[in-house]
C-alpha cells in the first residue's frame, strides 16, 4: 500500500511538472491599470539606438503607452514570426518584409491590418506603397527605400585615371583596366543564396523591364519565358562577369563581400544601398549599374523594412497612435538620419550621408526586386539556376528548368 | 495474485508522462504531417483544401527530385562508410593499454558533443578557399591546391561536407566498437597468438567476425542518422552551389518553411520516412544474418 501511494505521488508530480511546461503565456493587462503595453518584434539582434530612443520619446509624450521592443534575433526571426502568426501570439506592431510572398502572404491569410489610406501614409508613392500591400490594399508602412547600386574605391580609380563609367561596355573596359592591375575589379559572392539575386536584380531592369515593363505579366500569362532572348541576353552579362570576381566566389558569404572591399582587395562591389554601413576605411562613393548601350540606366529598388499592425491585436487605437507618431516629419527625419537610410516619403527633406544622398538624387527610372512578383520558390531555383550557370551548365537547359520550375509554382500558387 | 494487478498499475502510471511525452512530441506530428502531405496548405493562413494525392503526383514529375533523392543516399553512404572505418580503427587504437588511453577516448568522441550547427559554422572557414587551413595545410605538406573551393565546386562539396560529419561523429562510432572488442574473449587472441598468426589474419577471423553486433549497430544508426542529415549541409553550402549539395531534408525544409508550400514538404517528409524505412530494414536483415553466422 505504502509503495503503490508513493509511485502515485512521484507520478502525480512529474504530470504536474509536465504541465506547468505548458502553462506558459502572456498575462492579460489588467483592466485597473491606465497603461497599455504594446509588444514590436523586429528582426534586430540588438536595440538600435535610434529606435530605442524614438520608443523613449513616444513614451514620454503618452505615458499611457508602453512599448516592448522584442529582439529577433537574425535569420531565425522570419520562422518565429510564421509560427507565431499561425499559432496566434504574435506582437502588436509587427516587422515584415515586403512583396508578395512576405507581407503578401500574411496579408492574403489575414494576419494584418489594412492601412490604405491613413495619414501617416501620405506623401508616399503608389510604387513604393505597392511593395507593402496586396489587391490595392496597404498593410504595412515602408520605412526605408533601397537601391541596387554600385560601390566603388575612389583612391582606386584616382590612381588608374578610371571615370565613372555610364554603359555596359565601359564598365567591362573598367574591370579589364583593374584586372590587368592586379586588382579584383568585382567583389560578390554567392554563398547566401539571399543576396546573390541582387546583382541580377540590379541588370534586369535595365535590360529587361526598360524594354518591356508588361514583362512578368506576360511571364505569368506562358507568353514570354526565362529561356527567351531577354534573360538569356542578362545572363550572358551576368557571366561575362565571371573572370572579374573574387577566387572561390562560389562560397563567398555576405559578410566577406564587404570585408574584400573594406581591405582594398576588390574595387567595386555589385550591391544594395544597406550595405553602406558595412563599409569602412576606404573613400567610397557610388553609381548605378550601368548595363545599357546608351547610358539610360534603371535601378532596382525595394523597401527596406515593414512596419505592419498584428489584425489580432487588442491594441489597435494605441498602435496607430505610435504609427502616427513615428511617421511625423521630425521623428521620421531622426530615424532617416541616424540610420543612414533613404526616405520613402517624396520631396523628403533631410541632412544624409552626402554619398547616398547624391546617389539618391541620381537615380532614374527604377523597377522592384523581382522576388516581390514571383511566387514563392522561383526566387531560390532562380538564383539556384544562376550558380549552374556559372559552374559552366548550359544556359538554355538551365533557364529551361527554371521555366518548368516557374510553371509548377504558379500552378501550386493556383490551387 | 492482487500484488501482481497491483504491480501493473504501478508500471502504468510509471509509464503514463513517458507515454504522454511520446504522443505529443513523434505521435502527433506524426500524423499530422502525414494529414498534411494530402492537403494544399502554405503553412501561414488557415485555408487548407484535401487535394489527395496531388502532392505526390507532382513529386513523381519532379526531376530535381530524383537528383536530391540520390544526393540523400549518396551522402548518407559516404559517411556510412568512412565513419565506420574511422571509428573502428580509433577503437583499435584505444583499447589497447596504452599511456593515455581514457584521454584518447575523451578527446575522439569530444567533437560529438558539440552542436552541428557550430561544427559546420568553423569548418566552412576551414574550407576557405583562400585563407582556410585545409588548404594552407596541404601546400605546406606540398601539395598545392591553389586556392581550390572546396565547398563551392560540383564535385567536391558533397564529400567535404561529409568529411565533416565524418570527423564530428567517428568519436560515437568508437564508443560502439569499443564496448564489442571488449566482449571478445581474451582466450582467442592467446590461442591465435600460439599458433603464430598474425595481425591481419587475428583482425580477419576473430575481431572483425565477433564485432558484427557493434557493426551492424554501427552501420543502422549512421544510415538513418544520415539520411535525414540536416545540420552541416544547411549551415555549410544550403544546399548549393546550385543543387549540387541539396538533400531532401534541406528540400522539404525549404518547401515547408520558406516556400510556404507545407503539404508538399509534408509529402517530401513522409517519402524520406518510408525510404529510410526501406534502406534501413534491408539492411538489418542482411547484417542480422551475418551476424548469426
Amino acid at each position: 500500500m505504502n509503495r503503490f501511494v508513493k509511485v502515485l505521488a512521484v507520478s502525480i508530480m512529474v504530470l504536474v511538472v509536465i504541465a506547468q511546461a505548458f502553462a506558459g503565456g502572456r498575462k492579460e493587462d489588467s483592466t485597473e491599470q491606465k497603461i497599455t503595453t504594446l509588444r514590436l518584434a523586429t528582426y534586430d539582434n540588438d536595440q538600435s539606438g535610434v529606435i530605442k530612443k524614438i520608443i523613449a520619446d513616444f513614451e514620454a509624450a503618452n505615458p499611457d503607452i508602453k512599448i516592448e521592443h522584442e529582439l529577433g534575433g537574425g535569420d531565425q526571426y522570419q520562422t518565429a514570426l510564421r509560427a507565431n502568426l499561425t499559432i496566434g501570439g504574435a506582437a502588436d506592431i509587427l516587422g515584415t518584409y515586403p512583396g508578395v510572398n512576405q507581407i503578401g502572404q500574411y496579408a492574403r491569410a489575414g494576419y494584418l491590418e489594412d492601412l490604405t489610406g491613413a495619414s501617416f501614409l501620405d506623401n508616399i508613392s503608389d510604387g513604393v506603397l505597392s511593395q507593402v500591400g496586396l489587391d490595392g490594399k496597404v498593410y504595412g508602412i515602408p520605412m526605408a527605400v533601397i537601391f541596387t547600386n554600385v560601390f566603388y574605391n575612389k583612391d582606386i580609380f584616382e590612381n588608374l585615371g578610371l571615370e565613372i563609367p555610364t554603359t555596359w561596355d565601359e564598365f567591362m573596359a573598367v574591370c579589364e583596366v583593374l584586372l590587368s592591375n592586379d586588382i579584383t575589379p568585382i567583389s560578390l559572392g554567392f554563398r547566401d543564396n539571399w543576396f546573390g539575386q541582387v546583382p541580377v536584380y540590379a541588370f534586369a531592369p535595365t535590360t529587361i523591364y526598360k524594354q518591356n515593363l508588361d514583362f512578368d505579366a506576360q511571364m505569368y500569362a506562358g507568353e514570354v519565358q526565362f529561356n527567351g532572348p531577354e534573360w538569356r541576353g542578362t545572363v550572358e552579362k551576368l557571366v561575362a562577369l565571371r573572370e572579374y570576381l573574387p577566387v572561390g566566389y562560389m562560397s563567398l558569404g555576405y559578410d566577406q563581400i564587404a570585408t574584400e572591399f573594406n581591405q582594398g582587395n576588390a574595387a567595386m562591389i555589385i550591391g544594395f544601398t544597406p550595405q553602406l554601413g558595412m563599409l569602412e576605411n576606404v573613400n567610397f562613393g557610388m553609381f548605378i549599374m550601368p548595363t545599357s548601350d546608351d547610358g539610360d540606366n534603371w535601378t532596382a529598388t525595394s523597401v527596406g523594412g515593414v512596419l505592419s499592425l498584428n489584425s489580432e491585436s487588442k491594441h489597435k487605437e494605441e498602435v496607430l497612435r505610435f504609427f502616427e507618431y513615428f511617421m511625423r516629419d521630425d521623428v521620421y527625419k531622426e530615424y532617416i538620419e541616424e540610420e543612414e537610410r533613404l526616405p520613402v516619403k517624396s520631396n523628403f527633406e533631410f541632412d544624409g550621408n552626402p554619398i547616398l544622398v547624391d546617389f539618391a538624387k541620381s537615380v532614374g527610372e527604377t523597377y522592384g526586386f523581382l522576388d516581390a512578383y514571383w511566387p514563392p520558390g522561383v526566387q531560390d531555383v532562380f538564383i539556384k539556376g544562376i550558380q549552374e550557370i556559372f559552374l559552366g551548365l548550359d544556359v538554355g537547359g538551365v533557364l529551361t528548368a527554371m521555366d518548368n520550375e516557374f510553371e509548377r509554382r504558379v500552378n501550386m500558387q493556383r490551387e | 495474485m492482487q500484488h501482481t494487478i497491483k504491480e501493473k498499475i504501478q508500471w502504468g502510471i510509471l509509464l503514463t508522462p513517458s507515454l504522454f511525452f511520446v504522443t505529443i512530441v513523434i505521435v502527433i506530428p506524426m500524423i499530422g504531417g502525414i494529414s498534411y502531405s494530402f492537403t494544399d496548405w502554405s503553412g501561414i493562413g488557415r485555408e487548407i483544401n484535401w487535394i489527395g494525392l496531388d502532392n505526390y503526383r507532382m513529386l513523381a514529375k519532379d526531376s530535381r527530385f530524383l537528383f536530391i533523392t540520390f544526393n540523400t543516399i549518396r551522402f548518407a553512404a559516404v559517411i556510412t562508410v568512412f565513419q565506420n572505418v574511422v571509428g573502428l580503427v580509433l577503437a583499435l587504437l584505444v583499447v589497447k593499454k596504452i599511456k593515455f588511453r581514457n584521454f584518447f577516448r575523451a578527446v575522439f568522441y569530444m567533437p560529438a558533443i558539440l552542436s552541428s550547427l557550430v561544427v559546420g559554422y568553423v569548418w566552412s572557414f576551414v574550407y576557405n578557399p583562400r585563407v582556410g587551413l585545409l588548404n594552407s595545410t596541404l601546400e605546406l605538406l606540398g601539395i598545392n591546391m591553389g586556392s581550390f573551393d572546396w565547398l563551392g565546386t560540383p564535385s567536391t562539396v558533397l564529400y567535404s561536407v561529409a568529411a565533416v560529419a565524418v570527423w564530428q561523429f567517428s568519436g560515437y562510432s568508437m564508443l560502439i566498437y569499443i564496448v564489442g572488442l571488449q566482449s571478445i574473449p581474451l582466450e582467442l587472441y592467446e590461442a591465435a597468438d600460439v599458433e603464430g598468426a598474425n595481425a591481419w589474419h587475428v583482425f580477419k577471423n576473430i575481431t572483425f567476425p565477433l564485432i558484427a553486433p557493434a557493426f551492424t549497430i554501427n552501420v543502422i544508426l549512421i544510415l538513418t542518422g544520415t539520411l535525414k542529415s540536416f545540420d552541416h549541409i544547411f549551415v555549410m553550402t544550403n544546399g548549393g552551389p546550385g543543387y549540387f549539395s541539396e538533400v531532401l531534408s534541406t528540400q522539404l525544409y525549404k518547401e515547408a518553411f520558406t516556400y510556404n508550400n507545407m503539404g508538399y514538404g509534408s509529402a517530401i517528409s513522409v517519402v524520406l520516412f518510408f525510404m529510410i524505412a526501406i534502406l534501413t530494414l534491408t539492411v538489418l536483415k542482411y547484417l542480422r544474418s551475418r551476424e548469426l553466422n
